[in-house]
């Protein structure tokens, strides 16, 4: 694992990032007043992948603040409801995104989408600029299929850091929910944007799974087991 | 004296840091990017709000212009542009101020708390770069802060409290694992111009030596962070 902070060098030299096509990933600042140079904006774990002619560099950091993109998948809260938009909160203290009532599978005219103020939907990031207000949608364009996207009933709501969400999100087989699978049946969806839903088979699994989510980004993955044991016989399960 | 830092000591920020150097302990906490209101909004930057809260009693215009300071340099660190229309709070509350009894005695007195701001400015910078590594803000370059003085006798020492006829506040930015450039001098006493700038050189090299106790700090943070990873 190679941390690098604001301040340090590329740990790749020059030839190797001109010898392939390069795409630079977030946290690393491509200056374009000082003729494209690069630099480390951001602490973080640098990777470097290559293929056969391209190359990738990038600085994955966590944070607990978040900056939309888009295609991400998020989890976000009803504000409230404007012409023909909801408004929806991604993390406190931004301006709110806007899920059109036309964003839902099956959605016309006649037939809006009921979604109260305070009501949690899983959704995708599909127009962002830092400019105007963020658009989001809960149903893939191309098919006309909710596809899992839409309200979240039931269930609680963990906030985690940035970089721990964003490793549940991608890596499938990690150890973090495999453990919990192998306790209890549950639902999750879990959005980039730090928001991680859960719901339980009753109420008890429910405040368990979160309790546990919110702790497991703080232990090695060799302490989950335990971690887990002791949850369930705190709360009785 | 030494320095001696804690990174990500308050949980409600979104980063923040303890610092404490030559007597003087303060807690920085950064917010942000956060919507700005009407009137801070700027169309292709971010907005800085510094607030320096003082360690006995409200901040007056002493800790304004400390602020001031602060803010004009961080403004040239940050890369705004990458949040614009927002605003990005920097709060430092100093903590503990040890009482150095006054030890500037130059022939003109000006006074002791201009140098007491020297310290605590010292001690902010510090805390703030740590704070903003922590909060995951995007900078161009790293930076740190050191403290020169000028003893009676001539020489030139890396301290904050001992008897000075001046002192020198030095900010440099390190970028490429080199220093940079300067960001920001201070300065207090009767000094040469010849003095000023080996005080300046002097502070090159000792910014690579602080700026790597400050990286140590910063990576253990980060590995604690991706703890899960292991």
């Amino acid at each position: 694992m190679s941390i690098i902070i604001p301040g340090d060098q590329l740990p790749v030299d020059e030839t190797t990032l001109n010898s392939k096509k390069l795409t630079v990933g977030p946290s690393i600042y491509v200056d374009p007043l000082l003729d494209n140079q690069m630099t480390i904006s951001n602490a973080g774990i640098f990777t470097h992948k290559e293929k056969k002619t391209k190359q990738l560099i990038t600085v994955e950091s966590s944070s607990k603040n978040y900056i939309p993109a888009v295609g991400d998948l998020i989890v976000g809260t009803v504000l409230g409801g404007f012409g023909e938009f909801f408004k929806v909160s991604l993390s406190n203290y931004k301006p709110p995104a806007i899920l059109s009532y036309m964003a839902f599978e099956n959605a016309t005219k006649k037939n809006r989408p009921n979604l109260k103020t305070g009501s949690l939907v899983y959704a995708r990031i599909s127009a962002y600029d830092p400019n105007i207000d963020v658009e989001l949608e809960c149903f893939n364009p191309t098919t006309g299929k909710a596809e899992g996207f839409g309200e979240l009933t039931g269930g609680t709501v963990v906030e985690v850091d940035l970089g721990f969400a964003r490793y549940l999100m991608f890596n499938e087989n990690n150890p973090v929910l495999e453990h919990l699978s192998k306790k209890c049946q549950f639902e999750i969806a879990i959005g980039v944007n730090g928001k991680v839903w859960i719901k339980g088979g009753d109420l008890v699994t429910t405040l368990a799974c979160c309790q546990y989510i919110e702790q497991a980004q703080r232990l090695a993955s060799g302490e989950l087991e335990q971690l887990l044991k002791k949850l369930w016989k705190q709360h009785n399960i | 004296m030494e320095l001696d830092a804690k990174i990500g000591v308050l949980n409600n920020a979104g980063g923040s840091s303890e610092v404490s150097l030559n007597g003087i302990k303060v807690v920085c906490g950064i917010n942000g990017p956060m919507e700005a209101r009407p009137r801070q909004e700027l169309p292709t930057t971010c907005y800085l709000e510094v607030i320096i809260r003082p360690a006995i009693g409200n901040p007056t215009v002493r800790e304004k212009y400390m602020e001031d300071k602060i803010k004009n340099f961080l403004n040239s660190v940050i890369i705004g542009n990458l949040y614009p229309r927002q605003v990005i709070q920097v709060n430092l509350q100093i903590l503990e101020k040890k009482n150095n009894n006054s030890s500037y005695t130059s022939d003109s007195d000006e006074s002791a708390a201009t140098e007491d701001v020297l310290l605590e400015l010292n001690c902010c910078i510090n805390s703030a770069f740590l704070a903003l590594v922590d909060a995951n803000i995007s900078i161009y370059k790293a930076f740190n802060s050191n403290i020169f003085t000028y003893t009676h006798k001539g020489s030139l020492v890396k301290d904050g409290l001992s008897e000075a006829k001046s002192r020198h506040l030095v900010v440099y930015g390190i970028k490429n694992n080199k220093v940079d450039e300067l960001l920001y001098g201070e300065n207090v006493g009767r000094f040469s111009e010849k003095k000023l700038f080996m005080a300046l050189e002097r502070g090159e090299k000792e910014s690579m030596i602080l700026h790597s106790k400050l990286k140590e700090l910063s990576v253990e943070s980060v590995k604690q962070k991706f703890v899960y990873l292991s």
